[in-house]
């Protein structure tokens, strides 16, 4: 069989999972800000864990390449 | 159904769709998924591309390459954002991408959009099938020509292989070989199953169902291949067939091949007016069409030469079955 001209380019499994977790979280408090009223406490708080989790994301190329 | 080996992302993925109102079943390694596509028959597939044993793109081409997968949409979920994993996902076949992390108005809108246009495709093959059904109800009326179609079918895929057509042609083909009298559907019980010769104005008539076929089938952008079999399967070379009279290479081949099938098996199997010929009598009379100038001896030669060496699919009752 041919050799596959495109073949996906790795990520560290490491990077993967830890991505993948923090993708989660994210999701879970979409969800969530998307149900609970913007007036009810909670709200703020589900937004900072949120934005907690996307500036963890964000930190994540910076991991990446201090790992090669 | 969603595919994924962390929990967390199916739980997340199908408390999304729940919120939906979408169905959501679940699979966590990749031959699961397969198991369950099969089992399930979902209306998409929400596929991780990194599973424990076969990966996404392996599973998304598998779905692919299956004819009765094919249609199910695949939208492939990674973490990663890179080109070169897009580019290898789409030549899996997979119909989007979602990277993750999850936007949820994002899949909301990618996945109603992708089951819209599953939910049209199904429409389609509804009617597609409709037609099938329509052409068979021919050989319920007619007990006579029972197999007709599955036989006409099975030898004309198996000629246009041997001539070496290519897989759409031998596919337009197949469903010409149930289809290419579906227009009889428009034709009078009178007509259609008298036992005698038909009156000149029988004959008129009987020639219609050329066009009303064609017709029939027009409404379908997925039978286009199959229309100029079902319209000039009646054409001769020297242009004395029917309904165009067309000449030469203006009939299409796969119109050509379907009339030589359907010679063949009129002549050798029986009806309530006639018996059934031997195979080399069929021969004759085809050797005979191709020197009265109606049909290409390349053709014919090559379909005498499959069906005399055993070559050509059996059914019981027909000159193909001994």
């Amino acid at each position: 069989m041919a050799a596959d001209p495109h073949p996906p380019t790795e990520e560290s499994p490491l990077l993967h999972q830890f991505k993948n977790h923090l993708a989660i979280v994210v999701g879970f408090c979409d969800l969530l800000l998307h149900e609970i009223a913007d007036a009810d406490p909670k709200h703020a708080d589900v937004a900072e864990m949120r934005k907690a989790a996307e500036a963890a994301m964000a930190l994540l190329p910076e991991l990446s390449r201090r790992l090669r | 159904m969603v595919v994924d080996d962390v929990r967390g992302n199916i739980q997340l993925a199908t408390a999304l769709l729940e919120r939906e109102g979408y169905t959501v079943t679940a699979a966590s390694t990749g031959r699961d998924a397969l198991d369950a596509v099969a089992r399930d028959q979902p209306d998409l597939i929400l596929l991780d591309v990194m599973l424990p044993d076969l990966d996404g793109f392996e599973i998304c081409r598998r779905l692919k390459a299956d004819a009765a997968t094919r249609l199910l949409p695949v939208v492939l979920l990674t973490a990663r954002s890179d080109t070169a994993a897009r580019i290898h996902g789409i030549e899996a076949g997979a119909d989007d991408f979602i990277t993750k992390p999850f936007n949820p108005p994002e899949i909301r809108a990618r996945v109603r959009s992708l089951i819209r246009i599953k939910r049209y495709t199904d429409d389609l093959e509804t009617a597609e099938s409709v037609i099938v059904s329509l052409a068979l109800t021919i050989e319920a009326r007619d007990p006579s020509i029972d197999g007709h179609c599955q036989r006409l079918a099975a030898y004309a895929a198996a000629l246009g292989a041997h001539i070496g057509l290519g897989e759409e042609d031998l596919a337009a083909l197949e469903r010409g070989g149930y289809l290419h009298d579906v227009g009889k559907v428009g034709l009078p019980d009178a007509v259609l199953l008298k036992p005698g010769p038909l009156t000149r104005d029988e004959y008129e008539h009987m020639k219609t169902h050329t066009l009303i076929g064609d017709r029939l089938c027009g409404e379908l952008r997925s039978l286009r291949r199959v229309r100029p079999v079902v319209r000039g399967h009646h054409e001769r070379l020297d242009g004395s067939g029917y309904p165009d009279g067309l000449r030469g290479d203006a009939i299409p081949l796969l119109a050509q091949i379907m009339g030589i099938v359907d010679v063949f098996d009129a002549l050798t199997t029986s009806r309530p007016y006639k018996r059934a010929l031997p195979a080399e009598c069929a021969y004759e009379a085809l050797l005979d069409e191709v020197s009265r100038g109606w049909r290409r001896r390349d053709l014919v030669d090559a379909f005498i030469g499959l069906t005399a060496s055993n070559l050509m699919p059996r059914f019981p009752g027909s000159a193909c079955s001994s």
